[in-house]
């Protein structure tokens, strides 16, 4: 990054986004997209062709400008999900930031009830 | 209990029909779900972190055993096979699918339920005692005047978009067990020095993120003159109530705003306009109408036993705990109401298997006279059991799991469903009462310490009335992980009061030893064993708890 660049991105601080319930977020690092499912309500993922599932792992991984183009895409796909949103992902492709946990419990199920933990589908 | 007449049961139709339309378009793309967001809520259906939930209205609490075995029906074909009393009375299910929710609904309107009034910025269920009907020193029952209530909230146009949700709680006995000062109205019914029947009046209670107790403006209002009376609190509420802030929109921050006495003024201002229409005009019910509304709510007939069957009991330790925690004083010698805890350790607080719900329908017919209570304390009720059957009753109970004698006790815990469910959560509640319940597992230690009230949210809006628990927990996050807010002395009966916070927030693992330390640093302190947990704290303040709070104590 040029010294310029480095300067802008001091000054300008990243777009502000929702990261899911009532939390808000800045859009840096590196995110997958997230939605419930219209039909089931079951936590689904965005990938790279441009549909939805509900593995985690297989998430299109997307990070700065291309992450709101992608998202504003996901949005428009209101026939099969609901309420779009970027979450943090570490280096691993876990839950990262202050959602990890949200993202974590979203993704595995209720703590409470192991025998509901989700058994994963294309959406 | 109140039955529907044609007018409710086309009414209740009709609206299924009509969301089922709106399902419908909204699958096939026509509506979006901006659009479809607030319709689905005005039907009880929430989007959260798993699922859908639907919500699904008790009023005041009372169901029939055939409503039971409906819900139970519900919860195994609809849902994962258990069901979840909430803290208004209601019942939740916890993974509908969207298509199969208008048929929920269908099933439900056969039953006479229906998911209305329980989303959305309207009067939502009123709530009441959930011994109603059989309570000792009972002014009248106060179902008549929530059924009175529910017909004129119901749809009314005027209050379909109120600034945020109102919640009404009734009460007709001087022991408040519908939580009234919490409430955005509460009524009390009262009997004047003449011997009138009439209403003491609490407005701008509330929890969340700003708790409130109410304050009472009319010391006694004319049974005839309620609805004119709560149509003028609520046409104050929606004209001056505030709409440009999410979280000052609640009837608490007017009454504050304003100060009671001002508001109060201006809600008899309203109240002698509209009394001013007289009959014809005025939203009065006609007495005739009062009166047919009121014989829905009969008692049943209760054959005379005597009080001589309470002590003929069988020897059995844990059904003698049951007897001393979970029955209640009955209005009829022979008599007695039971209270059927949905706390049994491991359990999420409120859930109950559908076939759980099954074998209270069956319980309810064969002892209970048909007659089946929610609680807000997320827990079931039977109010009329003959005490010499009472035995029978926790046997039959106790086979499916819901005998635990906890009522009133350290594990009888209100949890809101906290960050496992809920998309507006930053922590979790039901581990940390699991935990709880695990640390006190032992009974005769629960029934040595007493009634001790644990309340726990899993965030600020406060759903698991952790402000009025005897010993609050607030979950909070920090950086993503979860902490627990610790308050002490909360209460929610007829000495309310909003718990004091005493500290920094305690870790996961650090909360359920917290919690054991402070009651043992209560035990020590106590001058008797009727002196209350809450007792102990009002006497003492919060000093001798907080020395304990964070281990030095014991440490030195």
């Amino acid at each position: 990054m040029s010294q310029t660049a480095i300067q802008q991105a001091a000054v300008t601080p990243a777009q502000k986004i929702s990261t899911g319930g009532v939390k808000k977020g800045r859009n840096t690092g590196t995110k997958v997209i997230t939605a419930n499912d219209l039909f089931s309500g079951a936590v689904i993922y965005w990938t790279s062709e441009r549909t939805w599932t509900e593995d985690m792992a297989k998430a299109l991984v997307v990070s700065g400008d291309d992450a709101m183009a992608q998202l504003t895409v996901a949005i428009s796909d209101e026939g099969r999900s609901v309420g779009p949103y970027l979450m943090d992902i570490d280096e691993d492709g876990s839950p990262a930031g202050r959602g990890k946990l949200r993202e974590r419990i979203r993704d595995a199920g209720p703590t409470i009830h192991p025998e509901f933990a989700r058994q994963r589908k294309e959406a | 209990m109140y039955r529907y007449d044609d007018y409710d049961r086309a009414m209740v139709a009709d609206r299924v029909a009509e969301f089922r339309g709106q399902v419908e378009r909204r699958i096939s793309g026509e509506l979006t779900e901006d659009e479809f967001k607030p319709l689905r809520l005005m039907n009880g259906l929430y989007l959260q972190l798993h699922a859908y939930m639907l919500r699904v209205a008790v009023p005041y609490g009372t169901l029939n055993p055939d409503q039971l075995r409906v819900l139970a029906s519900v919860a195994r074909d609809y849902d994962r096979g258990y069901a979840h009393v909430s803290t208004r009375q209601n019942f939740q299910f916890n993974w509908p699918k969207l298509k199969d929710v208008p048929d929920i609904l269908d099933r439900l309107a056969d039953a006479e339920m229906h998911a209305i009034q329980t989303s959305g910025n309207c009067i939502r269920n009123t709530t009441t005692d959930p011994f109603a009907g059989a309570a000792l020193g009972e002014v009248e029952d106060p179902r008549i005047t929530c059924e009175v209530i529910r017909q004129w909230s119901t749809f009314h146009p005027e209050f379909t978009f109120l600034p945020r949700k109102f919640k009404i709680a009734v009460s007709a006995t001087e022991e408040d067990r519908a939580a009234l000062a919490v409430h955005d109205i509460g009524l009390q019914i009262v009997r004047s020095d003449g011997g009138e029947v009439g209403y003491r009046v609490l407005v701008g209670g509330g929890q969340g993120r700003t708790p409130h107790l109410g304050v009472w403006i009319r010391d006694f209002l004319p049974q005839a003159e309620l609805l004119s009376y709560l149509e003028a609190i609520l046409r104050v509420y929606n004209i001056r109530g505030r709409r440009d802030n999410l979280y000052k929109a609640r009837i608490k921050i007017l009454v504050d705003a304003m100060g009671s006495e001002a508001f109060a003024e201006a809600v008899e201002e309203a109240f002698v306009a509209f009394r001013k229409v007289g009959s014809g005009g005025s939203v009065d019910l006609p007495q005739a109408e009062r009166q047919r509304i009121s014989t829905f709510f009969k008692p049943p007939a209760l054959p005379a036993v005597g009080e001589t069957s309470r002590n003929n009991v069988p020897s059995n330790a844990r059904f003698a705990l049951w007897l001393k925690h979970n029955t209640h004083p009955h209005r009829e010698d022979g008599y007695s109401s039971a209270t059927i805890s949905l706390k049994a350790p491991g359990q999420a607080p409120g859930d109950v298997m559908a076939e759980q719900l099954d074998a209270v329908a069956a319980i309810a017919e064969k002892y209970a006279f048909s007659d089946v209570r929610t609680t807000h304390e997320q827990n079931m009720a039977l109010p009329h059991l003959r005490t010499d059957e009472l035995f029978a009753v926790w046997e039959a109970l106790d086979a499916v799991g819901l005998g635990e004698p906890n009522h009133g006790l350290i594990s009888d815990i209100i949890a809101c469903p906290g960050l496992d469910y809920c998309n507006l959560a930053n922590t979790r509640s039901i581990p940390i009462a699991n935990r709880i319940q695990e640390r006190f597992a032992d009974l005769e230690r629960q029934a040595t310490i007493g009634e001790l009230k644990i309340k726990i949210s899993g965030c600020i809006n406060a759903c698991g009335h952790h402000h009025v628990g005897h010993i609050g927990i607030l979950g909070v996050d920090k950086k993503g992980e979860e902490f627990y807010q610790i308050t002490l002395g909360g209460s929610a009966d007829e000495n309310a009061s909003i718990g004091e916070i005493v500290g920094r927030g305690l870790s996961t693992d650090d909360v359920v030893d917290a919690i054991e330390r402070m009651v043992a640093r209560y035990l020590e302190r106590r001058l008797s064993d009727k002196e209350r947990f809450v007792d102990v704290y009002q006497r003492l303040g919060a000093e001798p708890f907080k020395e304990v709070l964070y281990g030095e104590a014991v440490a030195a």
